[in-house]
């Protein structure tokens, strides 16, 4: 079998546009993350009455 | 693609930084609703004892109304029996108050007749003056007729005396043939009144003198005690021998007369009797 070609970017502006993409939805995550901890001291767990 | 998750991203952060905070919404709205409920608590709590204080305070004012509802029975019951006697006395004060008007009338009528008394006590005292006055006067003149019939009948007794010595001298003149002439007088002897006897009267009457005059003296003792005129009473001042008192006035209860044998002038109080 013939092994897979490597690939190369046709541009550059798409790997930016990537990278920043992905920047953006890991900064998102983080501070979604951040915010839950920091409201609610959980990042998963539904808040549920104190009674 | 890519560009599509860069906006969701921006989406979800925009969101995310804007929504509300409702962990501390709740935790906020819940310890607002723990104060009120303690404060519901503590007010429940007052409302109870203030309800036990006014059940408390309800009592005492009921047994208060109610005492003060016996008190005013009472003083309803008072006041009619005060109202009663109130006009039981009015009737008094109305039949007093025509008692005292007859009174009025009749002290009125008792001064009235009081004064008209006294006029004629005044006219009888002055009438009693006038009289003792004339009394006196009388007593004067008897006592001056008195001592002219003593000097007529010493004339008399003189004139008899020269009448019994004439008819002897006579006698002796005609010698014994004239014996037993009598000479006959020219006037015919007439018969003179007399001063009755003195009456003494034989019951032992005692009193004073109350009251001593020029002439006359009056004594205690009147016509009630039997004292009559010409009656005579011995005056004696201890044992010592005053005067007599021939009585010539007698009243009711006092007489009067006039002195004899005076040997000391009477004095108010001197003790009078009929016997020695």
């Amino acid at each position: 079998m013939r092994p897979n070609p490597r690939r190369i970017a046709v541009n550059d502006l798409y790997t930016a546009l990537l990278a920043l993409a992905t920047f953006a939805v890991a900064a998102t995550a983080i501070f979604v993350a951040v915010k839950c901890l920091s409201d609610y001291g959980t990042i998963f767990k539904v808040v549920e009455s104190a009674r | 693609m890519s560009l599509f998750s860069i906006f969701l991203c921006g989406a979800v952060v925009t969101y995310v930084g804007s929504v509300n905070n409702y962990r501390a919404m709740f935790d906020e709205q819940k310890s607002l609703n723990d104060s009120l409920v303690a404060e519901n608590t503590s007010l429940q709590r007052r409302f109870n004892e203030k309800t036990a204080l006014m059940k408390e305070l309800e009592v005492k004012l009921n047994d208060r109304i109610q005492l003060l509802e016996d008190e005013k029975s009472k003083l309803d019951v008072e006041l009619k029996n005060a109202r009663r006697l109130s006009l039981d006395y009015q009737g008094r004060v109305n039949s007093w108050a025509g008692v005292l008007t007859s009174f009025e009338k009749t002290i009125a009528n008792l001064e009235q007749s009081l004064n008209l008394t006294q006029e004629q006590l005044s006219n009888a005292h002055a009438d009693n003056i006038r009289d003792r006055k004339e009394l006196n006067e009388i007593t004067a003149s008897l006592y001056e007729k008195i001592v002219q019939m003593q000097a007529l009948e010493a004339d008399r007794r003189r004139l008899l005396e020269a009448k019994l010595d004439l008819e002897e001298q006579i006698n002796q003149l005609l010698g014994p043939e004239g014996e037993g002439v009598v000479i006959e007088p020219v006037t015919p002897e007439h018969d003179v009144a007399r001063p009755s006897s003195v009456t003494v009267v034989g019951a032992d009457l005692k009193g004073l003198i109350t009251e001593v005059g020029k002439s006359l003296v009056s004594i205690s003792l009147g016509s009630d005690d039997g004292v009559k005129k010409d009656m005579v009473f011995h005056v004696f001042r201890g044992d010592e021998f005053i005067c007599r008192i021939v009585i010539t006035n007698v009243d009711a209860s006092k007489a009067a007369g006039v002195l004899e044998l005076v040997q000391d002038s009477p004095r108010v109080g001197d003790f009078v009797t009929t016997r020695l």
